[in-house]
């Protein structure tokens, strides 16, 4: 725990909110903030690094009669510093007209529904306990072949405590809690490096590890680099791609869920500005963005500006139903708030962003998937990648791949890019499966870091282009 | 600001017998204005940062703790999570206190920005978004501009008797220019940064905006295969941060690095010299308090250096030391090895580099660089948008190219590097145009 009831009085925030609209402002927020961070780094087979991170503080946000926002915040959470940083916040905004006739907002605790909890709370386990976890993970690794050369393993648990108070008189909590271990294996043979690469992660605590226990992961990250040792240069051109669920999980959030951000549909910079209520995809793809999801890595409760969590349609059986947004996205577009202002602290303004994004389950089955394609390939993880929201266009590269000959998954690829355009490659989804899962992940936009997660089920795209070499 | 260094050191007093302490601490002073489509203030943000970072040593293990929390009582819990966590790690031999390599220096870098109001600044980037918008019928309008400077004051302290501190000052000013035609839209930047905004030219950061957008317009033509490859320094930064990361200690020594065994040997081509100059750029300090210096990398394309913490460099056990290179991202980070300034030396000026390579494939922008560029295998798969260079104009939009190789190719087809290099966002990079081989695109 983060001691979070000890931080601020709500009187204190009602009179931060007071300030805030007494210097001038619309409307203001207050968001409190305690996080502590535990951090085990496991570098060949030693442990190099532990870690207690500590932090606390407040936002204050004040939007001024002309729209414009002013942030400030602070990590002294005294009732003086809480109003100077107010003050600050509503001169940033441009308000200029003080205000003596504000009444004095009357704070009500609104309930929150929990969505992430830890049964056995990571920060708060003994450092020793979560050591031997990595050192499985490292063993795993390790045993897999002589051909790794080096295994890191990274176990960060996070705790946060958040209190959320806006002028319209609401005041709500949300208690936060994620677990993740990741694993970085290198292997070495004949001259040739390459990396593999596992980290499941959730809104849990130590009970992770059940779910995903130590071996399974060292094994995973040390199979994946393997097998990119023995991979062959990939087929290149237009071809039939299999996606699994954490390859098309990605295309999703990158190609189309960014795209689906308030700012960028009111700022009409992206591909999907003017495309709303048209059909943009193939029929068989409906997307949506779920934050409500329970104890997934991009869950919350309430969003960072204090809307409560909801499910968002995206896509409709193909059709572009629905956008992401904040309270501001949403007055520009016409439509209420979806709960996605997320920020990386207290010490950022809420911006809009994804939580957990993923396409609903078809009814393929992805075996039969599969064994309908001719020549193509299968692309089980991606790296990575990213999009031009203006364009569409992207380009990811996969970190583990395969060829597919006569509907069977034969020898393995390294150094595959996929190349294509957003409103393409939806609309060239030719079937979906029935096997959806969640990945975790980091995801950066305009210099913030939040938790998310994205998946699908398995797809078969034939609108993209395959590169490499 | 200024008394930072002094609440540092008031935390080394809660040493034991037989422990060091490291006390890093940092306040940053930021203002951030962004601005949207006609000259609207979106907002602005007011960001003032304390933080305490604590590294403690004992009997070869090391424990890190952080607060935000100032406050003595806060500062004793962190020393004492420090203490435990040293306690639960594993001795390591290279886990050893920097040592002092300079007397205290309080270097104070100029830092006007401080004393310019806000409406200075809103007014900057109105003038900005006007510029942009005005300035070409085929920019639809400026999707974000935006105005960031920031003061950041470090200080470093430890039992062993390292006690430096430095402020620095820096501002950066962009705008984002949206463009339209029939064949799809474009984006792309314009940048100024420096120390002063009194020194910034609107319209030469407009023009440098509206020109790389309106360049990547129009129909998308097939790429001529055997030409030349220019390289755009947003382009370049992207790779030589990943030849940076993979020439650190941290990197070299555990074999995470296309580079590793390479030492003296030749990694690119003689067009390539690689130096990271942390002076000129990164402070008289590293995050350890020990002394910036340049180092050279890769000097006529042999690998010649590495870049050092304490840590890593001690890690070598061949009497290595710092070259200056630890950094911190935060207080909450531990210090890691990394570039603070890299740079290629050029072989020619810029309007030379067009005339020696004649019609030619210029990349400006990569899409995928941040996981398809991979500094521990040194595999590059990525993709690159462009245009075509024919007798020295832009002459037209290539298709999506796929760019697939590896930092060592890459290295081994530079012909030459134009003298036009200058600081990239995000990045401690400063980098010029590129000229490349035709077989650096396969």
């Amino acid at each position: 725990m983060t001691g979070e009831e000890s931080w601020v009085d709500p009187s204190q925030l009602a009179a931060v909110l007071r300030e805030g609209r007494r210097s001038g402002g619309r409307c203001a927020e207050v968001y409190v903030e305690g996080r502590a961070t535990e951090t085990i780094r496991l570098d060949g087979g030693s442990v190099s690094e532990i870690r207690s991170d500590l932090d606390l503080g407040a936002g204050v946000r004040v939007i001024s009669d002309r729209g414009r926002s002013g942030f400030a915040y602070t990590n002294v959470l005294t009732t003086e510093s809480l109003l100077e940083t107010a003050q600050i916040a509503a001169a940033a905004s441009g308000s200029t007209a003080a205000r003596e006739d504000v009444p004095r907002v009357d704070l009500r605790e609104r309930p929150v529904q929990p969505v992430q909890w830890a049964v056995l709370p990571s920060t708060e386990t003994d450092a020793a306990v979560t050591v031997d976890m990595l050192r499985a993970v490292d063993d795993a690794a390790r045993s897999a072949d002589r051909a790794v050369s080096g295994v890191q393993g990274i176990h960060v648990a996070v705790t946060q405590d958040v209190l959320i108070a806006t002028s319209d008189g609401a005041l709500r909590r949300d208690h936060r809690v994620r677990t993740r271990v990741t694993c970085r294996v290198t292997a070495r043979r004949d001259g040739r490096l390459r990396t593999g690469f596992a980290g499941p992660g959730g809104g849990c605590g130590m009970e992770l590890y059940e779910q995903y226990p130590p071996a399974t992961i060292g094994a995973q990250a040390a199979s994946r680099a393997l097998r990119a040792l023995e991979g062959g240069e990939p087929p290149t051109g237009p071809m039939p791609v299999v996606l699994g669920p954490a390859g098309g999980g990605l295309l999703l959030h990158e190609a189309c869920g960014h795209g689906l951000e308030g700012d960028g549909l009111a700022r009409d910079s992206s591909v999907f500005a003017a495309t709303a209520g048209r059909l943009v995809g193939s029929p068989l793809v409906t997307a949506v963005d779920d934050p409500t999801v329970p104890r997934a890595y991009g869950s919350y409760g309430i969003d960072d500006a204090g809307t409560p969590g909801q499910a968002t349609p995206l896509l409709d059986a193909g059709v572009q139903v629905g956008a992401l947004t904040d309270a501001e996205t949403a007055e520009l577009l016409g439509r209420p708030p979806s709960a996605n202002a997320r920020r990386e602290s207290y010490a950022h303004p809420p911006i809009t962003r994804m939580s957990n994004t993923c396409i609903v389950e078809g009814q393929d089955d992805p075996a039969a998937v599969l064994a309908d394609v001719r020549a193509g390939v299968l692309v089980v993880t991606l790296r990575g990648g990213d999009v031009d929201i203006a364009s569409g266009e992207f380009a990811f590269t996969a970190s583990e791949a395969f060829v597919i000959e006569n509907g069977r998954v034969t020898r393995p690829l390294t150094g595959l890019t996929l190349l294509g355009n957003a409103q393409d490659a939806l609309a060239s989804v030719a079937a979906v499966g029935d096997d959806l899962a969640l990945t975790p992940a980091l995801c950066g936009k305009d210099g913030q870091w939040v938790p998310v997660s994205y998946g699908s089920p398995t797809l078969l795209v034939t609108g993209l282009t395959v590169a490499g070499g | 600001m200024g008394e930072l260094i002094d609440l540092a050191a008031s935390v080394l007093d809660l040493a034991a017998d037989g422990e060091d302490l490291e006390v890093y601490g940092v306040h940053t002073l930021a203002t951030t204005v962004q601005a949207g489509a006609g000259g609207t203030i979106r907002r602005v943000d007011h960001a003032e940062t304390r933080g305490i970072g604590i590294r403690l040593f004992r009997d070869d293990r090391v424990g890190y703790a952080s607060t935000a929390d100032l406050r003595r009582s806060a500062l004793e819990v962190s020393v004492g999570r420090a203490r435990a966590n040293a306690r639960a790690s594993d001795p390591d031999p290279a886990s050893q206190p920097p040592e002092p390599q300079l007397q205290e220096r309080r270097d104070s870098l100029p830092v006007p920005l401080s004393t310019r109001p806000l409406d200075n600044k809103i007014a900057l980037l109105t003038e900005l978004v006007a510029a942009t918008e005005g300035m070409d019928s085929r920019v639809r309008a400026v999707d974000t501009a935006e105005y960031h400077d920031e003061r950041r004051e470090v200080a470093v302290v430890s039992t062993r008797g390292v006690r430096a501190r430095h402020e620095r000052g820096r501002c950066e000013v962009w705008v984002d220019a949206l463009g339209d035609h029939p064949a799809g839209r474009a984006i792309d930047s314009g940048y100024w940064s420096g120390l002063d905004p009194g020194e910034v030219d609107p319209e030469a950061v407009a023009s440098e905006a509206v020109v790389r957008t309106t360049r990547l317009l129009g129909t998308h033509r097939p790429r001529p295969g055997g030409l030349p490859v220019l390289l755009d320094y947003v382009v370049v930064g992207d790779l030589l941060a990943a030849v940076g990361r993979a020439c650190t200690g941290g990197a070299l020594g555990t074999g995470r690095s296309p580079f590793a065994g390479l030492s003296g040997t030749p990694v690119g081509s003689a067009a390539v010299s690689l130096v990271d100059d942390g002076v000129e750029v990164g402070g008289h300090h590293d995050d350890e308090g020990i002394p910036r210096r340049q180092t050279t990398l890769i000097e006529s394309g042999v690998l010649t250096g590495v870049l050092h913490s304490a840590a890593t460099a001690h890690a070598m056990g061949d009497g290595s030391s710092s070259t200056g290179n630890a950094r911190r991202v935060t207080h909450k980070s531990a210090p890691r090895a990394a570039p603070a300034g890299l740079r290629l030396g050029p072989t020619s000026g810029y309007r030379q580099l067009l005339t020696d390579v004649g019609d030619a494939v210029y990349v400006q922008q990569l899409t995928g660089a941040g996981s398809g560029i991979n500094s521990v295998t040194g595999r590059i798969d990525v993709g690159g948008i462009g245009w075509l260079l024919r007798d020295g104009e832009a002459a037209g939009r290539v298709a999506t190219i796929s760019l697939t190789t590896d930092l060592v190719s890459f290295l081994q087809t530079v012909t030459h590097v134009a003298d036009d290099a200058r600081l990239v966002q995000d990045l401690p990079v400063s980098a010029g145009t590129v000229g490349c081989l035709p077989r650096l695109l396969p």
